[in-house]
C-alpha cells in the first residue's frame, strides 16, 4: 500500500472485494452444517487467497499450473467448477482431496474435450489403469520409486486416460517459457504428440506421454 | 536443438539411443531420451531442468513395459 493515494486504495479495495470468497461467518456456518468440504472449492471460485492481478490478453482461455503441475486457475468452462462427472465421483474422494481433484483433472478435461473424439469403454480404461498401477507398484517394490497406493494410481489413470498421469508434471517444467501460450500452447503441443502416437509403426501405446512419440527421422 | 536430437535420439538408426536400443531389442533408450528432451526446454531463470532417475522410471511406466528396461537403458 506504500505510496497509494486514497482513491487508488478505494479502487483497489473495490477490485479486491469480489475475490474475497466466503466470509468467516459463512465458513463457520458451513462447518456447523457439515459442509466444510465445499469451502475450498467455493473460496477458490471466489478467488480467496489469490493476488489481485490485471487480466492478460489471453486470460479468457488461460489457465495456470503450480510447481507440481496442478491447474490453479482456468477459463470459465474449466475453472474448477464441479461438473456432473466430478460430482458423481466426489463420493469416492476424501473431503480434503475433493477440491484438488477438480483442479488437477481440469488440464486433462480440456485436452480430452478438445482433442479426443472418442474414448474406449470404461472396462478397457479400467484394465489399462490397473495394469499401469501394477507396473508402478512393481517399480516401487524394486526400490526405484516411491509411489502411492494401487487404488490412487488406478484412479489417476482413469481421470487422465488416454494421457499419462505424469503429463501435467512435464508441462509444468516449461510452461513459463516465453512464447508458450498456456492453454493454446499446451493444446498445440498435445496435438502434435497425439499425431506422433497415431503415426507410430506399432500400436503399442496405452498411455500417451511425451516419451511415446515417434522420433524417427 | 536439431543437431542434439539427431546425435542423441533419432537419426535413421545412427543416433546414440538408437544404437543402444538395437542392442536392447526395444525402444527404451529412445523413450528415456525423448522424455529427457521434453523435460529440459525450460528457459526460466533458476528453473528445474530434466528429471531424476526415479521420476524417469515413474513417468515411463506403462502397461506393456517393465521398469527394469528403462533402468538398463539409463
Amino acid at each position: 500500500m506504500r505510496g497509494v493515494r486514497g482513491d487508488d486504495l478505494a479502487d483497489e479495495l473495490v477490485q479486491r472485494q469480489p475475490r474475497l470468497g466466503l466470509s468467516p461467518a459463512t465458513e463457520e456456518a458451513a462447518v456447523a452444517c457439515g459442509a466444510e468440504e465445499w469451502l475450498a472449492p467455493l473460496n477458490r471460485m471466489g478467488g480467496k487467497g489469490r493476488p489481485v492481478e490485471e487480466p492478460s490478453a489471453d486470460s479468457e482461455e488461460a489457465f495456470d499450473l503450480d510447481a507440481s503441475g496442478d491447474v490453479i486457475d482456468g477459463d470459465d468452462e474449466f475453472s474448477g467448477l464441479p461438473s456432473e462427472r466430478h460430482v458423481a465421483s466426489a463420493g469416492r474422494r476424501q473431503p480434503g482431496e475433493q477440491a484438488a481433484g477438480y483442479i488437477v483433472t481440469g488440464i486433462y478435461e480440456i485436452l480430452k474435450k478438445r482433442l479426443i473424439d472418442e474414448l474406449p469403454d470404461e472396462r478397457t480404461i479400467a484394465d489399462i489403469a490397473e495394469e499401469y498401477a501394477e507396473q508402478v507398484k512393481m517399480a516401487e517394490d524394486s526400490g526405484y520409486i516411491a509411489a502411492a497406493s494401487l487404488e490412487q494410481i488406478t484412479e489417476q489413470v482413469r481421470e487422465t486416460y488416454p494421457l499419462h498421469p505424469s503429463f501435467k508434471h512435464l508441462v509444468a517444467l516449461f510452461k513459463e517459457n516465453e512464447g508458450f501460450t498456456q492453454t493454446r500452447g499446451l493444446m498445440q503441443f498435445t496435438a502434435r504428440l497425439l499425431k506422433s502416437v497415431e503415426e507410430r509403426n506399432y500400436d503399442d501405446v496405452f498411455l500417451i506421454g511425451t516419451a511415446a512419440s515417434q522420433s524417427e527421422r | 536443438m536439431l543437431p542434439a536430437i539427431t546425435r542423441d535420439i533419432a537419426d535413421g538408426g545412427n543416433a546414440i539411443s538408437e544404437a543402444i536400443d538395437e542392442d536392447l531389442g526395444a525402444d527404451s533408450s529412445q523413450q528415456v531420451m525423448t522424455l529427457l528432451l521434453a523435460s529440459s526446454p525450460s528457459r526460466a531463470v533458476g528453473s528445474r531442468i530434466g528429471l531424476s532417475d526415479s521420476e524417469i522410471i515413474e513417468f515411463l511406466a506403462a502397461p506393456n513395459r517393465k521398469p527394469d528396461e528403462f533402468l538398463t537403458a539409463l
